[in-house]
Order: C-alpha cells, then structure tokens, then sequence
C-alpha cells in the first residue's frame, strides 16, 4: 500500500466546476454557485450563476458552459460526471463596470 | 500449554456455557420435590399441611383439568427449551487468532471493525463509509462510495484478504465486498 493519499474537498471540486460554467458564461466565477447531488455513484452538478451578454444567445451560452463542466469538470477533478444542469439566474453587461 | 488444553480452553471461549441451563432445570426439578418432601414431614408430624396432604396434592393436579393440561404443556414448554440449548453449538460469534505463544480469542465485531478498515483504507473513504458483518465462515462487506469516485472492488477484495491472512482466523472466514450503487457527495 502507497503511503498517503490525495483527496478533494467537496467545496474544491465546487468552485472548480463553478469557474468552468462561470468562464464559458463570461462572469466572474465567484458570482456562481454550483450544487452537487449524487446519481447512482456519480455526481450530479447543478451551477447556478449569471451570463454576460453579447456572447451569442443565453441558451448558446449556457450550453457551452455545460459542455465545459461535462468534458473539463472530470478531466481536471477526476470525479464522474452523470450530469450537468446549468441555471441562469441573471443578465450580466458584458463588461462588469468596476466599483471602485 | 500443550495442544489438547488449548484446543479445550479455545473452545470455551467460543461457546455458551450450559451451566445456567443446568442449574435453572435442576432448581424446576427440585422444587415441587422439596414442597412434597415438606408436606411429608408435617403429615407424619400430624401437623395440618400447607396446603395439601401430599397423596392429595397429586390427587387435585392430575384430577383438576386446568391444573392438568397446565402442568403438561409447562413441562412440554421447559423440554423444548432444554432440549434446544443441549443440542445447539450455542457459538457466541468469535474466532481465535493464530498466535504462537497465546491463545488469542476475538469478538467477531472486532474483525469486522478490523476488515473494515482495511476496505475503507484502501477505497480512500472515511472508515464509516464500510460496514462489515461477520459470519463464523463469511464476511460481508459494504461500502459507500463517494460521489463521482469509483472504488474498485478488485483492490478492496484482495485487500481484505490480505488481512484475513495476516491475521489467519479459525474457523477461516472468506470475506466478499460489495460497493453501494448510490454514493456520498463529499468526504
């Protein structure tokens, strides 16, 4: 037996899957929030988070930011994936006007 | 220590002593046998009985149709009891360890908290995520997984094998593991 072992908090595995939607949605990644669930073994992620606008249609957006989490989540977390949910929550400007 | 005395004291403690069962049936036996031996004395005493002059005692139990079937069904009742705990192995769930020096006997929980760590360690899950149940020849274990991380039960088998064999129980267990299809989200 290896000595040691390397494992991923759930809260990294969330923030993760939440900067892969978040990227293709063009938001920053703190703004969403992701859920995960189980389904049969496997995770079941569901992101909730706003989308920028001027980056094609909403629905474009938001499935690019699945497919994202699909393909990326388990190749940089090496967790399964059963299934990817993606919630709009809001309309973002594409540049977010710095507060200063 | 030689072998004939540690094969008897391993079996000891992995078995019920019949003590209790003896002395319970021997105090059902005696006591309407001292209550007669009582009622005797005081008829030859010519003192006036207890309860009942003695040949009269038998007279009401055997004569009195309630008191009759009673006393039949308790005694059938007592028989079955009896008859069961003298013919049952009465094993108390453990099993000796192999040790050169020490007859080593364990609860059967201990192995079953021993290979469940061995499961666990080896799926990378916390050790409440397995759960084990021992037999006197089989051990079943069960494990949880966590979300999204499949645990191979191939790695799991050969893993608690490998502790059976370290520590060689008798009578020998075969452990099987078993991985639930639903998971845990988080560790």
């Amino acid at each position: 037996m290896t000595a040691g072992r390397v494992t991923l908090s759930t809260r990294a595995i969330e923030r993760t899957f939440g900067a892969l939607a978040a990227e293709e949605l063009g938001v920053p990644a703190s703004s969403s929030s992701v859920d995960l669930h189980d389904e049969r073994g496997s995770l079941a992620v569901s992101v909730s988070a706003p989308v920028a606008l001027g980056r094609g249609t909403v629905l474009e957006a938001a499935q690019a930011a699945r497919q994202r989490v699909l393909t990326d989540g388990p190749a940089l977390t090496g967790a399964a994936i059963a299934s990817a949910r993606i919630r709009i929550r809001s309309l973002h400007e594409a540049e977010p006007r710095r507060v200063r | 220590m030689n072998q004939g005395m540690r094969r008897r004291l391993a079996r000891r403690m992995q078995h019920r002593s019949r003590s209790v069962a003896v002395s319970i049936a021997l105090w059902i036996a005696a006591l309407p046998l001292i209550y007669l031996a009582v009622e005797s004395v005081l008829e030859l005493l010519g003192a006036s009985a207890l309860w009942q002059r003695p040949l009269q005692v038998v007279e009401t139990v055997t004569g009195t149709e309630a008191l009759r079937f009673g006393v039949a069904a308790a005694a059938v009742l007592i028989a079955a009891v009896l008859l069961i705990l003298a013919f049952t192995p009465g094993r108390l769930g453990r099993h000796e360890l192999a040790d050169e020096r020490m007859l080593v006997v364990v609860d059967d929980d201990v192995l079953a908290s021993a290979l469940s760590r061995a499961a666990a360690g080896t799926a990378g899950l916390q050790r409440d995520r397995a759960s084990t149940s021992v037999g006197r020849r089989r051990a079943d274990v069960s494990l949880r997984p966590t979300s999204g991380f499949a645990v191979s039960r191939e790695d799991v088998d050969r893993a608690t094998e490998r502790e059976l064999e370290r520590l060689d129980v008798s009578p020998s267990i075969r452990a099987r593991s078993r991985v639930e299809a639903a998971g845990v989200v988080g560790r």
